[in-house]
């Protein structure tokens, strides 16, 4: 081990990147705070997602993987600094495993405290979080910090100087992903790299760090151990090569562009290799191929002249180019000889003995029923018959789904495999599934793992009794109303009572709508809505007519009706009854201003139905006020649907209920003023009307100037 | 003892090192002159392990040195163009060397900041170029090496200071029975310091010698006879050179200097007169006697 490793100069490399490591993971603390800040404050539920939670260690790990390792290798690029580490009593592999190891554990302390704050944040503030599913983004991070490490250390081992350290890092990092992208987009049917999942090596979700980000739609694979232990293997690999290299060097390297003309060659060529790309990549076209031509061209040539800072390095160079548009040929024309070939290997439905299916999505969350069918074996064999055919035919990039099946064939051995499927397979598949007991059992299983609750307008304590009020109610209710409900969940409107939680490194997201299916559920949500705001709504309903005296500059009265009732009525998801009025006022800004009458986006196209004038007045300073509006007269017919509400009472009854939210608003108080919600209220009620005479004219009313009414 | 065994090492298309061969003894002052270019400071970094020789080999007690810690561990090299971390003091510096020398001693790291008087908590960006060179030779001398290299050694230090580094040498060579090799540009410097000195050109050694010898082994002798006489007369004598000036001669004669003058004395001499030869003029010489201009080897600068 000593031979390898000097204790002593990981702790001299350690001191001396105490500030860099400090201030990188310092401010990637304090970045993580205000992320999680931001999220607990959105109005957005929910558990934060893999990718989510990877951006801040992501961009933590490029800034500190490149800046760490090229400050801690910097005296590589300076003759008097490399001679005197090279004059020390320390071999160079002690100098480079030391130096390498010092820089990993400033980035394992900059990614654990960034993350370790993220999550104790979650925690101490009971957010909504997958802290398993964080583990492997953690993971992958440490895993991701040791590639770029070792791409990096890898680049300043082979050159000498700042410029040619960073270029040679990038060509390291991303050049062999891009080219096996490049590859995959030009092969016309995209499944030669990019949707290989079988081909272990250029499975692009693989390598987090080089992931040709942008130019394909991709899962990441943050969960996936044997991506884990692709890159871990890729590090390790660059790491080697790296101490390698490091032990060749020569301490009379530093300063010049790179260690030999072959590496130099290399860099230049791929350096610029990108731009030469991009007409195929990113415009998949070929017009613009000359300027991209020239521009790579122009690249190649400043690249070594900056390098090397000779002109006439330059100028033999220049030649070489031809290296970089044989390359460019060969992404052309290697995809197309292979395209049409199906490289994914068939299954063979007469050696399955059983298959694990479980969905995968590309989305945040999948669905607790698919999450728990995983474990479910399935000995269908014309669920094998669909894979082999499934398998036979070609990948294309039209709507499909993806699935990881766990083959178990007959002779005890097992696979794993990542399954395209086209929409009809996909539904001829889940109607297979549905055959089988404990598979359709299980699609009507509630929740059952870490469950966060969230109901808008409610404290957290009557958010909990409501939950456990729809638990217990769901438990109750049949299988068939069960999967009903659990199907509906997507249900984005109110009142619903979200829930989202996670199983092991899975999270999921339900959406209750909340109606008389669940009565006890919706009884009592409806009480808590009266016991918080129900008076004041009332209140509301009844102070209308001062809203509409009022000399605001502008006023506005927002009413929202939702609700169920018996026989004919209504059940209206979302209707909005404004009026407004809007105080005309001298122009302060400009003498001559301009009007644009009826400016649309003023007028939502909802309530149009309305008598409703208005126009805006635009300055020459551009700099414009909206404040001018002819009051219209306050229609007759709202003012009646206004009487009927300030007759109505409170009430629970979930068989004819009426929710009515009031958003009241007033700007200003006669002075001209841009405040916007200056005097703002709002409350919500659930209401029984006085009489059948009052429903049945409401009804009429809602009727005439409904836009999003159905039938109950 | 540091055996260089036919050397070359290559820069791109320069050869700073051309099949140099030589012998180091331990526990002596070796001394390297030469003009800029002539190998100096590429020996040095290929005998403390910074390079690798393109060809031949380089020695210390039979062992190579390069990537060979256990005995870099006992050479320190205190180059031309000094390095410190940067916004380091002479303590902090002291950590880094007393991390990778294992012999580094704090004892004697105190006692040489007491003789050099310099403030170890001072940043040394802050220093003079002569206290820069002050600070690398404490802690170059508290690693208690035992082949200590100094490029450029008196580099910056004012005459005081150079008494004291060659005095500071001195006690290493002596107490320790260390070796120091150093460079300098300076002949009257490295004579004043050296045990043996070696003449560096083109990447090859031109001339090498213990001092002493060389002192003693050339010589200028003035003579004068009340008769007729010419260079013939001396044919006996190893003579480098012979000038006649009226009856006068100046004679540069090598060899035993007094058996030279017993045997002048018999032929009855009316001046004799025995010159010792400052250490450029002996250069002159023998490098003469070589074949070699000195003027083309050493130049201006160097004298």
């Amino acid at each position: 081990m000593k031979r390898v490793f000097s204790k002593s100069f990981f702790h001299e490399v350690f001191r001396q990147l105490t500030v860099p490591g400090a201030v990188s993971g310092g401010v990637f603390v304090l970045f993580s705070i205000l992320i999680a800040i931001i999220r607990i404050t959105s109005a957005e539920f929910g558990i934060p997602s893999a990718l989510e939670l990877s951006i801040a260690p992501i961009i933590y790990i490029y800034i500190a993987g490149f800046m760490l390792p090229i400050m801690a290798f910097g005296w590589l690029n300076k003759r008097s600094k490399s001679d005197f580490y090279h004059s020390i009593p320390l071999s160079r592999t002690q100098l480079y495993t030391s130096t390498v190891l010092a820089i990993f554990v400033w980035m394992c302390i900059g990614i654990l405290a960034g993350t370790g704050v993220r999550a104790l944040t979650a925690l101490v503030m009971n957010e909504p979080f997958n802290y398993l599913m964080y583990g492997c983004v953690i993971v992958n991070m440490l895993i991701a910090a040791l590639e770029i490490i070792g791409a990096v250390s890898l680049a300043c081992a082979v050159t000498g100087t700042w410029f040619s350290n960073m270029s040679a890092a990038l060509v390291i990092l991303f050049i062999p992903r891009l080219i096996f992208a490049a590859i995959s987009v030009m092969n016309e049917s995209g499944t030669l790299f990019l949707r290989s999942n079988q081909i272990l090596l250029v499975d692009p979700s693989y390598n987090l760090i080089a992931m040709p980000y942008g130019l394909v739609s991709m899962r990441v694979s943050f969960t996936n151990v044997w991506a884990m232990l692709y890159t871990f293997a890729y590090s390790i690999v660059l790491l080697l090569l790296g101490k390698l290299a490091f032990k060749r060097r020569k301490s009379e390297l530093a300063g010049n562009a790179s260690s030999s003309w072959l590496v130099q060659t290399v860099i230049r060529t791929f350096v610029c290799f990108p731009i030469l790309l991009i007409p195929i990549l990113l415009i998949r076209g070929f017009e613009p191929l000359l300027f991209f031509g020239v521009l790579s061209f122009v690249i190649y040539c400043m690249y070594e002249l900056i390098s090397t800072k000779s002109a006439t390095k330059m100028l033999k160079a220049m030649p070489l180019f031809i290296v970089d548009i044989v390359l460019a040929g060969l992404v052309l024309i290697v995809p197309k000889t292979y395209d049409g070939i199906n490289i994914r290997q068939p299954i063979d439905a007469s050696n399955i003995a059983s298959v694990r299916i479980k969905p995968i999505s590309d989305g945040d969350y999948i669905k607790y029923a698919d999450i728990k069918t995983y474990d479910i074996v399935i000995t269908d064999y014309d669920v094998f018959e669909l894979f082999e055919k499934a398998s036979e035919s070609k990948a294309n990039d039209n709507a499909f789904y993806d699935y990881e099946i766990e083959l178990s064939y007959k002779d005890g051995s097992k696979s794993v495999k990542q399954m395209e499927l086209t929409i009809e397979e996909s539904m001829q598949l889940e109607s297979l599934l549905m055959r089988n007991k404990s598979f359709s059992e299980a699609q009507a299983g509630y929740p059952g793992g870490r469950n966060y609750y969230h109901c808008k307008g409610m404290s957290a304590e009557q958010t909990n009794m409501l939950a456990r009020t729809l638990e217990k109610e769901f438990a109750e209710l049949s299988t068939k109303e069960r999967a009903s409900l659990l199907d509906g969940s997507w249900y984005t409107g109110e009142p619903s009572i979200t829930l989202v939680g996670c199983v092991g490194i899975d999270n999921y997201h339900y959406n209750f709508p909340l109606d008389n299916s669940l009565p006890k559920t919706l009884e009592m949500y409806l009480g808590f809505i009266n016991d918080n705001e129900g008076e004041k709504a009332l209140k509301l309903i009844d102070s209308f007519e001062d809203w509409t005296k009022r000399e605001d500059e502008s006023v506005s009265y927002t009413l929202e009706l939702k609700g169920e009732g018996e026989g004919s009525f209504v059940r209206i998801s979302s209707w909005d009854l404004i009026f407004k009025r809007v105080k005309v006022t001298e122009n302060p800004v400009a003498e001559t201003p301009y009007v644009d009458e009826g400016e649309s986006n003023y007028i939502d196209e909802q309530n149009r139905d309305w008598e409703y004038d208005e126009y805006n007045e635009y300055y020459s300073d551009t700099e414009y006020v909206y404040e001018a509006g002819i009051p219209a007269e306050v229609n007759p017919e709202y003012c009646e649907i206004i009487s009927i509400l300030s007759r109505a009472s409170l009430s629970t009854d979930v068989n004819n209920y009426l929710i009515v939210t009031i958003d009241a608003n007033g700007i200003g108080d006669g002075e001209l003023t841009r405040a916007y919600g200056a005097n703002y209220t709002r409350a919500t009620a659930s209401v029984k009307l006085a009489s059948d005479e009052d429903y049945a004219r409401l009804n009429e009313l809602i009727r005439k100037y409904e836009y999003d009414c159905e039938k109950f | 003892m540091i055996t260089v065994n036919n050397v070359t090492k290559q820069f791109g298309s320069f050869k700073a090192l051309d099949s140099m061969s030589c012998k180091i003894p331990k526990g002596c002052i070796y001394g390297m002159v030469g003009s800029n270019g002539a190998g100096k400071s590429t020996l040095m970094r290929l005998i403390t392990g910074i390079y690798k020789p393109d060809g031949g080999s380089v020695e210390v007690e039979g062992e190579a040195v390069y990537d060979n810690t256990t005995m870099k561990n006992r050479i320190v090299f205190v180059p031309d163009e000094l390095y410190f971390l940067p916004g380091a003091t002479l303590n902090r510096m002291s950590k880094l060397y007393s991390s990778v020398y294992e012999r580094f001693s704090y004892d004697r790291y105190k006692e040489l900041l007491g003789v050099f008087k310099l403030n170890p908590n001072s940043a040394i960006s802050t220093f003079s170029k002569g206290m820069k060179r002050q600070a690398a030779t404490i802690l170059a001398l508290s690693c208690n090496a035992d082949y200590i290299l100094f490029d450029e050694t008196f580099d910056g230090l004012d005459p005081v200071m150079r008494n004291l580094v060659r005095s500071m040498l001195y006690n290493d060579v002596m107490e320790r029975n260390a070796t120091a090799v150093i460079t300098s540009h300076s002949l009257r410097e490295l004579e004043d310091t050296c045990d043996q000195l070696a003449l560096l050109h083109k990447g090859g050694i031109v001339f090498e010698n213990e001092i002493n010898d060389l002192k003693t082994s050339l010589y200028k002798i003035q003579v004068a006879f009340d008769k007729p006489y010419d260079r013939s007369m001396f044919n006996d004598f190893d003579i480098l050179s012979f000038t006649k000036q009226g009856s006068v001669s100046s004679i540069i004669a090598r060899g035993n200097a007094e058996e030279t003058t017993s045997r002048l004395k018999t032929m009855n001499p009316v001046l004799l007169e025995i010159v010792p030869l400052s250490l450029e003029e002996i250069f002159v010489f023998e490098m003469d006697a070589l074949g070699y201009e000195f003027s083309d080897v050493l130049k201006e600068e160097v004298l």
